[in-house]
């Protein structure tokens, strides 16, 4: 398949489509054309290229240690899948075929749900490591930090190509939450959001409740778990983190998501049940985990049994159920359906877009969780949905969903369409085979789920996260080529950064698939007592840092899995595409960043 | 009492789901042990300015985990841990011993400013 005609685009082609761009824009025909006519440059945009941040060589107090900027990682090629060494050439010969960030597990957290079962973390913590962090209050400020990131890398570092998308593979939400599903929409897609429930500017939670001593109380840590392993004293960080509005921007691109484990099940684990829904909109909270052994636990794994149910609601309603404390109630606090997490996203400007970020109406309608969309004429993007409602924060496959993408992978192939396929697990992790008591469709794992897509070389990347790790994999096939696996850390632990991705033809047979590790525009070091947005943002990274149960050195990944070239054969003749067509697609995207006020 | 409870509780809830699939799937996000023995053995490789061709793959093995791939002149790279933390690691090109210790102290030395 050929994309044009032209080689590039003519005098006549380019003056029709800046005036088109300046009209659906609002931004005047000479503005437009001046700005679209600037030849790309590479932009010298703070970047992990330039700097990177580093702990402490010594702790400051006990074990704590601050943050602080250290030298960039330049580019470490990866030759797996090619074979062979690299082209030298291909720096100076390459074009960019598409630009775009890579989010996952953004995790934002309203930290005073009473859905929000802190406790577990007193009687499980090896099992729920994030079931109650220092940083769980700051979520917000983190993302919309990690937005003025994507907003400051608008412009290709490498090839001055312009952002086009930003792709996030699931865990937006952290625990099935309407409000924290809003708010995670609210600032990506550039509305202010005041990171509060409940009670007005007054946090009500485990971080100022004496008793519970598994959570880190900034105002006085002395008596909790933090204490003893120095972490600081932030008088006031909690009012100020629910009682100021937090300011996006907004990403300056389209951008799509998927379903993950925390989107889908109640802590990422569980299906939700009536009881839960019920608890999430209350006024009671538990403060020891003995609360969540003998009250919550008890109540969810007996769900058949009316008359337990039934003892519970009433011991509830009475207030008799031991170690919770009162809190205010929100109704906004709901927990979702199924496909209310889809219908969220629908529920969502035309700008940055698209409106349903992946999913349309007929997904809402259908049920069906999973989507494609396509990114260019040349680039298709497949969004699945990995998640297991039954149980378990591991996925698969499942069967309709696989058999639906190997058709439609299958007309890229015959198409020489390049594809990309963005889900929230990874191959270490579609291991899980859960199924209802009831059946279900057959669950595919990892094996043949890779088996499956080395059958069609035009899928090119695997994008995906859940494990909060840094982590690039070869899949190498048999008789040569094969695929890249891309999968991004987290917003919310350690190191909290994302990744920006750029498709390149180099031009000589290969293809490269650049990576840079995108850390959040806060400050490496915190100032103590700075709890302005951004200081909050930055103490969040600071805390995550130290934030032992995590294991935030393993998090960072190894320098293979953070600013990388990952190099392939081309799967197709890659002049097919060709200069036209590409110029035409980044003036669109330059048309949207001019719009947004940046000047790609 | 209290702890009696508590500590019933996970173990209740897991034997009240039912199927033997949902209480298996009731584990850990699955990778980290693999995970650790595969990012220290890189971290490895890139302080020593090794040329990887093929970065070395990781598996479980009955002793530990094994981890291999090659340098673009054609050695093997070959690292090995034992089963439980702190991972015990070797780290080999060819027949040289590059590192000889635990996957987490190399870990915790590479997120750490240069001292």
């Amino acid at each position: 398949m050929a994309y044009s005609d032209a080689v590039s685009l003519s005098r006549r082609s380019f003056i029709a489509g800046s005036a088109a761009l300046a009209a659906t824009w609002g931004i005047s025909r000479e503005v437009m054309a001046r700005s679209l006519a600037a030849p790309l440059r590479a932009a010298e945009a703070p970047s992990t290229l330039l700097q990177t941040i580093r702990m402490s060589a010594q702790p400051i107090r006990n074990v704590y240690r601050t943050l602080v900027g250290a030298t960039g990682e330049d580019f470490i090629e990866r030759l797996d899948v090619l074979g062979r060494a690299a082209g030298a050439s291909r720096t100076t010969s390459r074009r960019s075929l598409y630009y775009f960030a890579h989010l996952s597990d953004i995790h934002v957290i309203d930290a005073q749900t009473p859905a929000r079962m802190d406790a577990i973390q007193s009687i499980a913590p090896d099992l729920f490591t994030d079931s109650c962090r220092p940083q769980d209050t700051l979520t917000v400020h983190v993302l919309a930090s990690v937005v003025d990131s994507v907003v400051n890398s608008q412009v290709s570092s490498v090839t001055g190509a312009p952002l086009a998308s930003a792709i996030s593979t699931g865990d937006s939400a952290d625990n099935l939450s309407h409000l924290e599903t809003r708010w995670y929409i609210d600032v990506l897609d550039g509305k202010d959001v005041l990171a509060n429930s409940g009670a007005r500017d007054q946090y009500e939670g485990p971080q100022v409740w004496r008793e519970a001593t598994y959570a880190y109380h900034p105002d006085d840590p002395a008596n909790d778990v933090y204490g003893p392993r120095g972490f600081p004293t932030v008088p006031g960080m909690l009012e100020a983190a629910v009682s100021r509005p937090v300011i996006s921007q907004g990403l300056p691109v389209p951008w799509f998501t998927v379903y993950g484990n925390h989107d889908s099940t109640f802590m990422g684990t569980f299906r939700p049940d009536p009881g839960l829904a019920a608890w999430a909109v209350g006024d009671r909270k538990a403060v020891v985990g003995e609360a969540l052994g003998v009250n919550w636990l008890q109540g969810y794994v007996s769900d058949l049994s009316l008359a337990q149910t039934g003892v519970n609601a009433i011991r509830q309603q009475l207030g008799l159920l031991p170690g919770v404390k009162s809190v205010t109630p929100d109704p906004e606090r709901r927990l979702l359906e199924r496909t209310d997490f889809m219908q969220a996203h629908l529920e969502s400007p035309a700008v940055p877009g698209p409106v349903g970020h992946g999913w349309t109406q007929a997904n809402v309608t259908s049920g069906q969780t999973w989507w494609s969309a396509d990114l260019t004429p040349y680039l298709r993007v497949f969004g699945l949905d990995t998640c297991n409602l039954s149980a378990g924060a591991d996925g698969a496959v499942p069967e309709d969903q696989f058999t639906w993408l190997e058709e439609e992978l299958a007309k890229c192939q015959a198409e020489n369409r390049l594809a990309m396929v963005c889900s929230h697990h990874n191959s270490l992790t579609l291991e899980n085979d859960a199924t209802p008591a009831w059946g279900g469709p057959r669950l595919v794992h990892a094996e043949e789920f890779i088996a499956m897509l080395h059958r069609y070389p035009v899928l090119v990347a695997w994008l995906n996260g859940h494990t909060h790790i840094n982590t690039i994999t070869p899949h190498v096939r048999q008789g040569g080529g094969g695929f890249w696996e891309v999968t991004t850390a987290s917003c919310v632990d350690f190191p909290q950064q994302q990744q920006l991705v750029e498709l390149v033809d180099n031009r000589d047979g290969t293809m490269s698939i650049l990576v840079i590790a995108l850390d959040h525009a806060a400050p490496p070091a915190w100032t103590p007592g700075d709890l302005s947005q951004v200081g909050l943002a930055s103490l969040s990274r600071e805390l995550s840092a130290n934030a032992w149960l995590s294991k935030p050195a393993l998090l960072a990944g190894s320098p293979l899995d953070r600013n990388v070239e990952l190099l392939m054969p081309t799967p197709f003749e890659l002049s097919t595409i060709s200069d036209g067509v590409l110029e035409a697609e980044q003036m669109k995207s330059r048309a949207q960043a001019l719009a947004h006020g940046g000047g790609a | 009492m209290k702890r009696t409870h508590a500590a019933l509780a996970v173990p209740v809830l897991v034997l009240s789901l039912g199927a033997c699939s949902q209480i298996d799937a009731l584990a850990p996000v699955g990778g980290a042990s693999i995970t650790t023995v595969r990012n220290a053995t890189y971290d490895v490789l890139v302080d020593e300015g090794i040329d990887i061709l093929r970065a070395p793959q990781c598996s479980a093995t009955s002793s530990g985990f094994t981890c291999t791939g090659s340098t673009i002149d054609g050695n093997p790279i070959v690292s090995e841990a034992g089963p439980t933390t702190p991972f015990d690691l070797t780290v080999r090109v060819g027949d040289t011993l590059l590192f000889e210790g635990t996957a987490e102290e190399i870990l915790e030395a590479a997120v750490l400013e240069a001292s």
